[in-house]
């Protein structure tokens, strides 16, 4: 290599070097060396997190829809609606696009959380499946949870369930009291077992609070019904 | 969206700029995952074998039964007495690992074994049997099989694992290089008299010399046990190796002074493994291995915001007044009360349309107007295969309908639709179809994916969209028909998706809107959308101005981007690369009608130090490589006038014009015939090119050739494999075939190798006899957190030389439509509701 070769090349490094430390670009934005550096850059030096304010009943009741409460890992909860109905499957969704489908008291799936669980196969008399009053629950259950790897082929987690009552109790949900029954399910497969809670109105079968398991890489959902979704 | 893969400058060797995005993204997943729980299968996986210092499945030096997982990548460099092994090993099918190695050992060359000898080997080993409760696994190895290999050699071994597989022992007989310890008469010679020698083989290497294997005088015995400790991912190994490394103690690169090998393993992290060991009684090896597998993705999970919600047509009153609310109750479930305990006070059932057999039951004048849905199972169970039952009161209110099996379903939804007959007016008012036309877009662009077209009918609609941002067709697809759902007025039933790639519209994927609505969220949803769906061949448009074209002409692209060609296996240097800036640009004017220019720029590097003179008997078209890496500063590597077109349903056609690649430019020419229900297709290609001046500028030097091939593409549809055959004239005017293999993965990756042989014989050719080399692709989403359509991709030659050398064109057809057929969508349908 020659002298002036080097000499061209420095010139051009010069020329090019913001192009280096901007990163690559295109028509369509940032490419994927930004968009990495920018997710990383976000994961050391998160946003801070907007303070969150708990809003009242009267508040809830300005929201002209179904609306449910959902936490998990110890946070604050949130509030959410449906956004379609299919059949009996609700899709309850936020401005982010997150969220999760529900069947009568059972989350059937989960939207843009991670891992979600595409659906649930359950049983015709599954009584979190298909609102039963409290005297006709089963003794046993069995419920196959169906995901898929990404980019891959799916799996499948079976389980079998069995319910037992814990205790009458009386809950508030956002100012709103119900008399309902603690209801703990046992769910069980060779390799597993997970406990879901409900609390569920005796004579109705309808649940108003649940903590359930919707998948083995996310936490717990806690679901409280603010106002049930009414047909029509 | 840009691809990577044809970026690359050196011929040697081409790794594109995508390995700097790789590295960089492995390190940002680290931080940009959040922590996650244990995997579903954790409990029944098995742990993943560990390899060995040649970079196979092993000890430490010696091979074992056991085999990696299927589609299992991994790359291993170690080092003992000065010799220095890399390896790449793929599981290429279930229980089949191919090995590709470069090694530089120290002293083993030069008239007084004082110089560096760069050695490459090829390895093939295949496990015979799977170990049993009361049986070893068994396996075969050909080590260096290729040529003059100083590791050639051949085995037989056995592993049995004890202690809950804590405790694995293997025993070997090894041919070749593994025959020199613990030797014994090598039983083969009382077969045959051509076992008593073995050949080294000719002095150009690359060739296969079945004479060999399984040949000379003795075979040696090898074994060692291995130790998995109760500190998670430590191991132990232990060896009696057969290989004295005869010709490496007679250079005097190593002293041996027992044929026993100790070593200490960790692993980490499942991807990762180091060892280090006490070799041959006189000195220490080191060894890394990194590992990947296409199925596991590095990235699991992704921070895509979820798909939008399909939108379920609201249920006429006409409907509602017939069926009332309608439930599925499809799960097989038997009655959970007995159909005495019901209530219901009549049944009666008719057999309808299909042969469904639909029950009207009339619950107690004494009910309320609830839907008694647990009395359906009961009616099932008691008059015997129902599909459907609708619940009535006595007063004439329909309470609802229950289907109660698939068909039922179906019959239910087609009698739904006989019910909306939904009003078509809308489609009269041009204004309001625009407006219908603008949601779309408007919904579509919210996932990157651009309307190209849209033709709307009262009951039809059909979409061409271009899909900037899924790795997944399929996905791209389902999130179509969601927006579709949305913004598609009631009366439309069908929809007709066609998926547009470089202009081209590729292929008709046909979904029925009501089937739609009765899959979304349901179990099985993906198995049973693309049982529903129809795939055809998309129809070809009908000039550049057709009317259903809705992107607008002339669009411009352009892209700025580092890369980093390498230059592998020089001997004087073995790694060489330069850091450059690509940039490329495009016009088109018209739906497949462009101009297109890439550029690079080296900023700093080493490329440019080749100095290795084309010794070759052919005109050196690209033997001579480096004054184009020396001259081109910068090149422009492509600038070419384009024209990719749909000729018929199944009939793709494409010219190019002007400078094809770095070395060549011209005209070319193609044709492919490939429906999208057929697994393979025809295609061929004619250029005429002229070689170019090492400046890759605008000049030409003497040389120009007619060259082309014709093709045929065949996707197997076993393990994924895809076989290419060609046969033509190459750029030296050699004549002769390329054979390609490939394993292509649903989620983008692809190994795999090629061979040409040409009318140009061996010892013409030079070193390596004839060309060859080995394909891989990893997609950027198996190893991002995010949707991406770009991958990084490299051929590796061993050797560039003249002979079977082909055009580098930009934009051959086959690799742009080769996913959009039949076989293609449902590999990867899985997604179609992500």
């Amino acid at each position: 290599m020659t002298a002036g070769m080097w000499t061209g090349r420095a010139t051009w490094a010069l020329a090019l070097a913001a192009a280096l430390v901007l990163g690559a670009c295109s028509e369509k934005g940032e490419t994927d060396i930004v968009k990495v550096g920018r997710i990383a850059f976000e994961a050391y030096f998160p946003d801070e997190p907007a303070p969150r304010t708990e809003l009242t009943r009267a508040q809830l009741d300005q929201i002209p829809s179904a609306v449910l409460a959902l936490s998990f890992d110890e946070l604050p909860r949130v509030f959410i609606v449906p956004l379609a109905r299919n059949g009996d499957y609700l899709t309850y969704m936020d401005s982010q696009r997150r969220g999760f489908v529900m069947h009568d008291g059972a989350v059937t799936g989960t939207l843009g959380i991670g891992f979600d669980l595409d659906a649930v196969k359950a049983a015709g008399n599954d009584p979190v499946f298909h609102q039963t009053p409290l005297a006709d629950w089963p003794g046993q259950v069995n419920r196959s949870y169906q995901y898929q790897v990404r980019d891959g082929a799916g799996y499948v987690i079976s389980l079998t369930c069995t319910y037992q009552k814990v205790a009458r109790e009386r809950i508030e949900i956002i100012e709103q009291f119900y008399d309902v029954v603690r209801i703990a399910e046992t769910c069980t497969n060779s390799a597993r077992q997970v406990t879901n809670l409900y609390w569920v109105d005796d004579e109705t079968g309808f649940i108003w609070r649940s903590v359930q398991w919707v998948s083995p890489k996310q936490p717990q959902l806690t679901i409280e019904v603010v106002r049930p979704f009414l047909d029509g | 969206m840009a691809k990577w893969s044809r970026s690359g400058v050196s011929r040697e060797a081409r790794v594109a700029a995508s390995a700097v995005l790789l590295a960089l993204s492995l390190q940002a997943l680290q931080v940009a995952s959040p922590a996650h729980g244990e995997e579903p299968e954790a409990e029944i996986k098995p742990r993943r074998p560990s390899y060995n210092n040649y970079g196979v499945t092993g000890l430490i030096e010696m091979p074992t039964a056991e085999v990696q997982p299927d589609a299992q990548i991994g790359f291993t460099s170690s080092f003992h007495n000065g010799f220095w092994r890399n390896t790449l090993t793929a599981t290429i099918l279930p229980r089949l690992e191919v090995s590709f190695r470069y090694s530089a050992l120290q002293d083993l060359a030069g008239p007084n074994f004082d110089e560096t000898l760069y050695d490459r080997s090829l390895d093939l080993r295949f496990q015979l049997v799977e170990e049993g409760k009361n049986w070893p696994a068994f396996a075969i190895g050909l080590q260096d099989f290729l040529g003059t290999g100083i590791y050639s050699g051949e085995y037989l071994v056995a592993t049995k694992s004890f202690l809950d597989g804590d405790l694995k022992a293997t025993a070997g007989v090894g041919w070749g290089r593994l025959a020199n310890v613990g030797a014994a008469y090598n039983p083969f010679r009382a077969i045959s008299s051509r076992f008593d020698t073995r050949d080294s083989g000719d002095d150009l290497g690359g060739t296969v010399n079945f004479g060999d294997y399984f040949s000379g005088p003795q075979v040696g015995f090898f074994g060692g046990l291995e130790w998995e400790t109760p500190i998670e991912g430590l191991s132990v190994k232990a060896e009696y190796a057969s290989d004295d490394y005869d010709f490496e103690r007679k250079a005097g690169a190593i002293d041996v002074n027992m044929p026993v090998n100790l070593g200490i393993e960790y692993r980490p992290v499942d991807g990762l493994e180091v060892g280090a060991y006490y070799m041959y009684g006189s000195n220490f090896g080191v060894r890394v291995t990194l590992t990947g597998n296409p199925f596991d993705p590095l990235s699991p999970n992704e921070n895509e915001p979820a798909p939008l919600p399909l939108m379920e047509r609201p249920a006429t009153q006409l409907a509602a007044a017939n069926l009332g609310s309608v439930q599925n109750l499809v799960t097989g479930s038997p009655a959970s009360v007995s159909f005495s305990g019901t209530g219901i006070t009549d049944v009666i059932i008719e057999d309808r349309i299909g042969g469904i057999r639909w029950a009207e039951a009339t619950v107690h004048a004494s009910a309320d107007y609830t839907c008694p849905a647990n009395a359906a199972t009961a009616i099932d169970a008691e008059y015997g295969v129902i599909d459907v039952v609708t619940f009535r009161h006595p007063e004439g209110r329909t309470l609802c309908t229950i289907a109660l099996r698939p068909e039922g379903q179906q019959a239910l939804r087609l009698t739904q639709i006989a019910a909306h007959q939904h009003p078509v007016d809308w489609y009269q008012n041009e204004a309001l179809r625009q407006q219908i036309v603008e949601a779309l877009a408007a919904d579509l662009d919210a996932d990157d994916i651009g309307l190209f077209g849209i033709e709307i009918f009262p009951t039809k609609v059909a979409v061409y969209i271009e899909n900037e941002r899924f790795r997944s067709t399929p996905r791209a697809i389902g999130r179509t028909a969601r927006a579709l759902s949305r913004s598609m007025p009631p009366s439309i039933e069908n929809f007709e998706i066609v998926p547009v790639e470089n202009s081209l519209p590729v292929v008709s994927v046909n979904l029925n809107r009501s089937e739609l609505e009765d899959q979304v969220n349901r179990p099985d949803a993906a198995r049973r959308a693309w049982l529903a769906a129809n795939v055809t061949d998309a129809k070809p448009f009908s000039n550049f101005n057709d009317p259903n074209i809705t992107e607008s002409f002339p669009r411009f692209t352009w892209s700025v981007n580092p890369a980093l060609p390498v230059s592998l296996f020089d001997p004087d240097q073995p790694l060489r690369a330069d850091l450059t800036i690509d940039g490329a640009a495009g016009i088109e004017f018209a739906p497949g009608l462009s101009v297109n220019g890439r550029i690079s720029q080296p900023i700093v590097g080493n490329l440019d130090d080749i100095t290795t003179e084309s010794d070759s008997q052919l005109p050196p078209v690209r033997s001579n490589f480096p004054d184009y890496l020396r001259e081109g500063n910068p090149a422009i590597t492509r600038l070419t006038g384009d024209s990719l077109v749909k000729l018929d349903e199944a009939v793709y056609g494409r010219l190019s014009v002007g400078m094809l690649e770095r070395m060549f430019g011209g005209v070319s020419a193609e044709v492919l015939w490939k429906p999208a229900d057929q697994d393979w297709g025809l295609g061929g290609e004619v250029n005429w090119v002229k070689q170019r001046d090492f400046d890759s500028l605008f000049t030409f030097q003497d040389y120009d050739v007619v060259t082309g091939h014709a093709s045929i593409y065949w996707e197997t549809g076993f393990y994924g494999l895809f076989a290419q055959l060609d046969g033509g004239r190459y750029l030296a005017g050699d004549y002769g075939g390329t054979i390609t293999l490939k394993r292509r993965f649903s989620n983008g990756w692809e190994i795999g190798g090629f061979a040409t042989f040409t009318d140009v014989p061996f010892d013409e050719f030079g070193e390596g006899s004839f060309d060859k080399g080995l394909f891989l692709t990893i997609p950027f989403n198996w190893a991002l957190p995010y949707e991406s359509r770009s991958e990084f991709s490299t051929v590796l030659r061993p050797l560039t030389r003249d002979g079977g050398q082909r055009l580098d064109v930009s934009n051959r057809l086959y690799p742009i439509v080769q996913d959009y057929d039949t076989q293609g969508l449902r590999g990867d349908w899985e997604s179609f509701w992500e």
